[in-house]
């Protein structure tokens, strides 16, 4: 069991080493929220009109929906970027040279990223029992019934969610950006999959949030006492709706649904083992794509602007007039310019032209509703590098030592993604202006302010892509296209909200300016 | 003797560039190897393939009786690895580090923490043992990296710079562990580009540059080939264009070579007092003050000099 010995122990300092970070602590802190959130109501599970009394098979299942859904669908970020980690830091080039096998290697880094997962399921789990003491419906603890669901219904797919981050980190174009936002869109369309697919729909239990499950569970327990239930199942913000309490015991686990459940583990068995065949061991020649790659874009010996401050570094040497100053902003913004618009493959400026001329030939209603929507998620992964590429170019010495490089670079890095939004919004802001369309034209403008600032912050602030992909992915999802109108910042349904994203997208600003003076001190 | 690693004409291009054209040399089990190269040369290169980190384009190596390309995990078993960049879990602790690399050997129980202790002795960390890598300075990462490469006594040690980019005193300390290692029996394959060490550690040396072995021998072999010409180190002023004094020193008759880093312009020759007075007129010639003036007997910067037309640091 010498594998076994060496597996334990490569996730627990793994484990170890991520649990001492600060971005653990602000994880749990974002897990103990959400506890909070679904104490003072503002969370829950309601099926129309009515929701179970809060007895410990109701809180656990609860609970368990809210771990799965936000922990599996966001912690998957949380915990991918080992393998990274280790690449950077270089302990994963050594780990190479020692006896260790890929696939052991790779399960080492599936379990760590399981404890981290479960830790934070754990904080949820402890909110529950909390809750189900705050409700004071029914104060008996009964122990199976309440970690049943965490145990069938959360464990197998945190084991999922572990293993797909490996994945994505082994596969070489799922690695970046482009991985996070696939990962967002196939973990929402699960769902409507298998509530909606009629053959799927008899196998809730394959579904893997549970919520198919529960929600069958549930419906049953329901529909005994209150035969005229339409079957309406929802988590989320409180509305009270629900004033009729039925009792619910918990899931009448059968062997057919643990081992339904448990079939997620033997999937994630074959993902590891899946991404053990790309993994390229530190060796970039061993995984073709990624050294195709390395070549165009990211060889660190090719001498490439990776920060405005090398391309702009003499006139720094000496005292600046007004004129000197504007020239060399225009560079800097020049530089940026370049920066962020550089790198796409051929295909994406393809793309990006073709959604501009349908922004253009569209009528104005069906821009703001479908095009400019999609107008302004394609770029998603150039708004994402702003602010953090000094950073992951090794260059920040260089780049936050040369002078001004708040007063000038910031700026500079801000205006060149309004106006690259601008640029991707031209078909549009030409169709709104030929029909007339203000309201549109300046919910346009506000998001066009908004999306730059936004990434920005994020950028400065975290240090990764990362933070802007899932947050932008998630307002843009709920706004334009779920037709919530606060975070609508385009205008899709209704006028957008101008009022609200200018001031706001001010205060990001002025945010991101706070971290970056930050790292200069520091 | 016989010998651990016999490297057979190893290659190594990345993509369009070769790094690495070539190379072939033996290491005999229980000597100290220092293959010395300026930066950009192809020593990491050559070693990460030796390492079975990266795989070779062409050619292979065998290391105990192990070929790097065919059977990886045999060599893995016997090597181990100082990299040139530092890698440690820096939210651990040394001790924790060593820990989890014995782990990642298959050590543990007892043998395992007596290991660790002793490893944080020869490193000279052991008050320091529990505080949080992080905190540590340069030369004390660099001391802990040393320890993890350590740990599982390889027979055959790779250490890549680990000298570079640290205070004299923790240089001193490593360098006396590389010798103390030796001593215990493991083979060392040291690289650098400070001539200094290479002549205080190695056995043998082979000269590296553009991918390519240039020379290979011990000291004395090697100094050889340059005959019996001496070094002359002029120290010159900060403001002084020692670039341009070298290229007028070159002319000199007796004047092998000369070059400049920084305000140091070595000039080499057959014999250092036949030159010296046209040296000084020369930099009198040009206004520049010679601040002092070393003879050198041969060692390998006139080596590497002799062989590249350049100075082993630029
Ligand atoms: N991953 C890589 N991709 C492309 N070129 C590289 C890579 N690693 C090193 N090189 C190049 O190969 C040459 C040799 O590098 P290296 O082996 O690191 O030299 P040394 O260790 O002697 O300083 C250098 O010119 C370097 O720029
Ligand atoms: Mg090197």
């Amino acid at each position: 069991m010498k594998s076994a010995y060496v597996i334990y122990h490569l996730a627990r300092a793994d484990f170890l080493e991520r649990v001492r970070r600060y971005s653990f602590l602000v994880m749990l802190g974002l897990a103990v929220f959400l506890g909070y959130q679904t104490a003072i109501g503002n969370m829950a599970l309601e099926l129309g009109l009515y929701r179970g009394e809060f007895n410990s098979a109701w809180v656990g299942a609860m609970m368990s929906l809210i771990a799965t859904f936000f922990i599996g669908w966001f912690g998957f970020y949380l915990v991918k970027g080992s393998v990274a980690h280790d690449r950077e830091t270089g302990v994963g080039q050594i780990m190479a040279t020692t006896p260790l096998t890929r696939p052991l290697y790779l399960i080492g880094k599936w379990l760590s990223n399981f404890a981290v997962l479960m830790t934070m399921v754990a904080v949820l789990a402890l909110g529950a029992i909390v809750i189900q003491f705050l409700q004071g419906e029914n104060t008996q603890i009964n122990l199976f019934a309440f970690l049943s669901p965490f145990v069938f219904i959360v464990m197998p797919l945190m084991v999922l969610v572990a293993a797909a981050a490996v994945l994505f980190e082994s596969v070489p174009f799922l690695q970046g950006g482009f991985g996070n936002i696939v990962y967002f869109f196939a973990f929402i369309s699960f769902l409507p999959l298998f509530m909606e697919n009629p053959s799927l729909k008899q196998y809730p239990a394959f579904e893997p949030t549970g919520l198919g499950l529960l929600g069958s569970e549930m419906g049953k327990a329901v529909t005994a006492i209150y035969p005229e239930y339409n079957g309406d199942f929802s988590l989320g913000g409180g509305v009270a709706a629900a004033t009729r309490v039925f009792i619910w015991n918990g899931v009448h686990w059968s062997p057919e649904i643990i081992l339904a459940r448990f079939s997620l583990i033997a999937l994630s068995i074959l993902l590891i083992f899946f991404a053990a065949l790309f993994f390229d061991r530190f060796d970039p020649s061993r995984s073709k794509p990624r050294s195709v790659r390395m070549k165009s874009s990211a060889s660190p010996s090719a001498p490439e602007i990776v920060s405005t401050s090398q391309a702009v570094s003499t006139p720094h040497l000496t005292p600046l007039n007004k004129a000197a100053n504007r020239f060399s902003f225009f560079n800097v913004l020049i530089a940026e310019l370049k920066l962020l618009l550089k790198g796409q493959r051929w295909w994406w400026y393809v793309v990006m032209a073709g959604i501009i001329i349908a922004c253009l030939v569209s009528p104005s209603a069906a821009v703001r509703e479908f095009v400019l929507p999609i107008a302004w998620v394609w770029p998603i992964l150039l708004w994402s590098a702003m602010g953090n590429r000094e950073i992951h170019n090794n260059v920040q010495q260089l780049t936050f030592s040369s002078a001004f490089p708040l007063l000038r670079q910031l700026p500079a890095q801000w205006l060149a993604g309004f106006i690259v939004t601008l640029l991707v919004s031209i078909g549009a802001i030409i169709r709104f202006t030929l029909d007339g369309d203000t309201a549109g034209l300046l919910a346009l403008l506000s998001g066009a302010f908004f999306i730059p600032s936004l990434a920005l912050a994020c950028g400065v602030w975290s240090g990764t892509s990362k933070l802007f992909e899932i947050l932008y992915m998630l307002i843009w999802y709920l706004g334009p296209l779920n037709k919530l109108t606060a975070l609508d910042y385009i205008g899709s349904h209704g006028n957008g909200r101008p009022e609200f994203f200018i001031p706001f997208s001010i205060v990001l600003i002025v945010i991101a300016f706070m971290g970056r003076v930050r790292q200069i001190r520091t | 003797m016989s010998a651990i690693l016999q490297v057979q004409n190893l290659v190594k291009n990345y993509g369009d560039f070769k790094a690495v054209k070539g190379v072939s040399f033996d290491i005999e089990e229980g000597e100290i190897f220092s293959l010395l190269g300026p930066n950009g040369a192809g020593k990491t290169t050559t070693i990460s393939m030796l390492s079975t980190l990266y795989t070779p384009t062409s050619g292979d190596a065998i290391i105990g009786g192990h070929s790097i390309t065919k059977d990886p995990m045999g060599v893995r078993g016997i090597i181990g690895i100082v990299p040139q960049d530092l890698a440690l879990y820096e939210d651990l602790t040394a001790r924790e580090n060593l820990i989890f690399w014995g782990q990642m050997y298959n050590l543990s129980g007892k043998s395992l923490t007596t290991r660790v202790d002793e490893v944080l002795e020869q490193i000279g960390l052991t008050d320091k043992a529990k505080d949080r890598v992080k905190t540590y300075s340069g030369g004390m990462k660099r001391r802990v990296n040393i320890g993890v490469g350590l740990l599982h006594k390889p027979r055959l040690l790779f250490m890549d710079e680990p000298t570079v980019g640290i205070d004299p005193q923790s240089r001193r300390a490593i360098l006396d562990t590389v010798k103390d290692l030796n001593k215990q029996g493991m083979t060392l394959l040291y690289t650098t580009h400070y001539m200094e060490e290479a002549e205080e550690l190695s056995n043998r040396v082979g000269i590296f540059d553009h991918g390519e072995m240039i020379a290979i021998g011990t000291q004395k072999e090697l100094t050889q080939q340059v005959g019996e010409a001496e070094t002359l180190i002029l120290h010159v002023g900060e403001n002084d264009d020692s670039e341009a004094l070298a290229k007028t020193l070159k002319d000199i008759q007796g004047v092998q070579q000369a070059t400049a880093v920084d305000h140091e312009v070595s000039v080499v020759c057959a014999e250092a007092e036949e030159v010296l007075a046209a040296v000084v007129t020369k930099a009198n010639d040009r206004g520049i003050k010679i601040r002092s003036i070393d003879i050198r007997e041969p060692n390998l910067e006139a080596v590497f000099l002799h062989l590249t037309g350049r100075a082993l640091r630029d």
